[in-house]
C-alpha cells in the first residue's frame, strides 16, 4: 500500500505489524530504492513496517508535468515493488555491545516479572536483537523483539536519562544515545558511543537490518571500553 | 567579524534551511521555523537561500555588530531598532562597527530572522548549521544563544548602503489566516463529527515550541482501532493525542511518532503556521495534494523572483 505523508512525501506500507519478515521486506525494498534513487528524490525513513520517501515536488513536476508529483513518484515506486521477493537484501552486520546492567529500573522490573535480576540480565542478553529502525533522536535505535517475559509498559512520565542507557518498552529494547528525557525502563548502560561523528562512512553505530547481541561487562571493563574496539 | 550578545533573547538560535539526508538516522532536518522569510532575508543580502541565520523569539536579544556589515530582517515584527532608530524589515541594511540591534516591541508574528552577509559561521553538524537542541549539536554549540556569546561572520565588502529595494512578502496565498492541510492516512479514524469539528471549529494554540504546537480544541472523537505502531512524520503533521487534542508537529519534529496523523499542513503554509505562537489561534481548511503541490510551487516562484531582483517594490 501507497499513501501520501502530506504534500512532498509518500509512504509505502510493506505488512501489518511488527515482524521479522516484514522487515525483511522492508530492507529489501529499502535496498531496491537506493540502487534507483532519482534526483528528485531526497531521502528516506525507515519504520517497523514501511518505508517513507520524501521527494522534491518542484523537481518532479518540472521532468512529469502532467499529474502530481504524487501520483508520478507513486508509479514509480510502485513498479520497484515489483518482484520484491526474488530481490535479497544485503547480510546484517552482527554487533556486540558490553552492557553494564546496574540499571535504575533493572530491580523494580525484575519485582514486576516475579523473576531474579541475574534472570532478567540472562534474559535480556546473549541474544540477537534485530534493529528495526532509528528514530526519536540521532542514533537511537528500535530493537526487537525481547522475551516475552520482559515485557514491559513505558513509563507514563518521562524522567531524565544518560547517554548509554539500555531500556525495555513493550518488547522493544533500545539505547538513548543522548542525555535525554525518556519514558523506557532502564536495565544497564553500555560504553558503546551509539552516535559518533567522527565515525565513517555513517556517525551510527546501528543501522536498520542490523543484529544486536548484549552481553554483560563489568564496571572495569566498562571504564576501559574503547569505542570502536568491538 | 562577529556579533556579540549583549543580552541574551527568550529563545534565540541559529538555524539553517535544515539537514537532507539523516533522517533514516533518527535525525530530522530541523532548520528555521520559517523557511519563506529566512530564505527571504539571505536573498535581499545576495546569500545562497541556505546560508545560516540566527531565529528569534520575542523577547529579543541585544546584538552588538563589531564590524561593519550588511543585514536583513525578515519574517515577525518586533520592531527592529539600530542604535535606537527603527530600521525596515524586507531590506538590505548596513550596520557600522560597533551598532546596536534590538527590538522595541512585538506587532505581530512570532519569529524573526536576521540573517547577515555570506551567513553566520558556525560549522557544520551532519549536512546542516541549524541547532539540533535535544542532540546539544550544530549552530552555536548545540544550544541558545546567551549573553557574551559571539557568533562569527565575514568581512563582506561594502557594496551599497542602506537604500535598497524592499522585498514584498506576498506570495498569492488564496487561504487568508486559514492554515490548509490535505487529510493524513488515520483521518478516517476520526467520527463524521470530530472531522467537522476540525474544519469548523477555531483552535487554539495552548503551547507553542519547536518541536510542535499543542492546541487546545473540542475533544476529538475516533473509532477504536488497533494500536498504531511508529511510522515517519514530517513537519506539519497533525497528530490526534490520546486527550483528544491536537499536536501539530513543528521543525525539531521526530523522524518517527506513534500517534494517528489526521492530517498534515501543506508546505506552503509552514511558514505561516511558524508565525503564529501561544495564544493565537488556527482555523483549519482542507484541500487536495494538487492544490498543496500548486500552492508550493508558486511559492517557491515568489522566492525565485525575489532572489533574482524581480518582483521587488522600491522603498519610499
Amino acid at each position: 500500500m501507497v499513501y501520501a505523508l502530506g504534500d512532498s512525501a509518500l509512504t509505502i506500507q510493506l505488512g501489518a505489524g511488527i515482524a521479522p519478515d516484514t522487515h525483511e521486506r522492508v530492507m529489501a525494498f529499502a535496498a531496491r530504492l537506493r540502487q534507483n534513487m532519482r534526483p528528485e528524490w531526497e531521502e528516506l525513513v525507515f519504520a517497523y513496517n514501511s518505508v517513507t520517501l520524501f521527494y522534491n515536488v518542484r523537481k518532479v513536476r518540472v521532468v512529469y508535468p502532467e499529474c502530481t508529483a504524487f501520483d508520478t513518484v507513486k508509479r514509480q515506486v510502485e513498479a520497484l515493488l515489483d518482484g520484491l521477493e526474488a530481490f535479497t537484501p544485503p547480510e546484517p552486520d552482527l554487533i556486540r555491545l558490553p552492557v553494564l546492567y546496574d540499571g535504575p529500573d533493572l530491580e523494580a522490573l525484575s519485582t514486576a516479572k516475579g523473576i531474579s535480576p541475574e534472570d532478567l540480565i540472562a534474559l535480556h542478553a546473549n541474544r540477537p536483537y534485530r534493529v528495526y529502525f532509528l528514530g526519536f533522536l540521532p542514533g537511537f535505535a528500535y530493537m526487537g523483539e525481547v522475551d516475552e517475559r520482559l515485557f514491559a509498559p513505558r513509563k507514563k512520565t518521562p524522567v531524565p536519562t544518560r547517554a548509554g542507557s539500555v531500556g525495555i518498552a513493550g518488547r522493544q529494547t533500545g539505547i538513548y544515545p543522548w542525555d535525554s528525557p525518556g519514558g523506557w525502563q532502564i536495565v544497564g548502560r553500555t560504553p558503546a558511543l551509539l552516535y559518533d561523528e567522527r565515525r565513517a562512512p555513517l556517525p551510527t553505530l546501528l543501522r536498520p537490518g542490523d543484529q544486536v547481541v548484549f552481553y554483560p561487562c563489568t564496571q572495569d571493563e566498562f571504564d576501559s571500553y574503547q569505542s570502536g574496539a568491538v | 567579524m562577529s556579533l556579540t550578545v549583549i543580552k541574551a533573547g527568550l529563545f534565540d538560535s541559529v538555524q539553517d534551511l535544515g539537514r537532507r539526508g539523516y533522517r533514516a538516522l533518527g535525525i530530522g532536518p530541523g532548520g528555521c521555523m520559517d523557511v519563506f522569510s529566512a530564505s527571504i532575508a539571505n536573498y535581499m543580502l545576495g546569500n545562497p537561500a541556505e546560508a545560516a541565520v540566527l531565529e528569534c523569539h520575542f523577547p529579543t536579544a541585544i546584538l552588538r555588530f563589531e564590524t561593519p556589515v550588511a543585514f536583513a530582517l525578515a519574517g515577525a515584527d518586533f520592531s527592529p531598532t539600530l542604535n535606537g532608530r527603527i530600521v525596515p524589515m524586507y531590506r538590505r541594511l548596513w550596520a557600522d562597527a560597533g551598532s546596536t540591534l534590538a527590538f522595541a516591541g512585538r506587532r505581530s508574528g512570532a519569529r524573526v530572522y536576521l540573517a547577515i552577509a555570506e551567513g553566520f559561521q558556525v560549522p557544520l553538524w551532519s549536512g546542516g548549521r541549524g541547532t539540533h537542541l535535544l542532540a546539544g549539536r550544530g549552530g552555536l554549540e548545540g544550544r541558545l544563544l546567551r549573553q557574551g556569546d559571539v557568533l562569527p561572520y565575514n568581512n563582506a565588502p561594502k557594496t551599497t548602503d542602506s537604500s535598497g529595494p524592499t522585498a514584498n512578502p506576498d506570495w498569492g496565498d488564496p487561504f487568508g489566516e486559514a492554515i490548509a492541510f490535505v487529510r493524513g492516512q488515520e483521518w478516517g479514524q476520526l467520527t463524521p463529527e470530530a472531522q467537522a469539528a476540525l474544519t469548523s471549529v477555531t483552535f487554539g494554540v495552548q503551547r507553542a515550541s519547536r518541536m510542535g504546537y499543542a492546541l487546545e480544541g473540542p475533544f476529538l472523537e475516533w473509532h477504536i482501532e488497533q494500536e498504531l505502531i511508529s511510522t515517519a512524520v514530517d513537519f506539519g503533521t497533525l497528530q490526534l493525542l490520546p486527550s483528544g487534542q491536537l499536536m501539530v508537529l513543528m521543525a525539531d519534529h521526530q523522524t518517527t511518532g506513534g500517534f494517528p496523523r489526521v492530517g498534515h499542513v501543506i508546505s506552503a503554509h509552514r511558514s505561516k503556521l511558524a508565525q503564529l505562537g501561544q495564544q493565537d489561534h488556527v482555523r483549519w481548511v482542507e484541500t487536495d495534494l494538487s492544490t498543496a503541490e500548486y500552492l508550493w510551487v508558486r511559492q517557491q516562484r515568489c522566492l525565485d523572483r525575489m532572489r533574482w531582483g524581480v518582483g521587488l517594490t522600491t522603498a519610499l
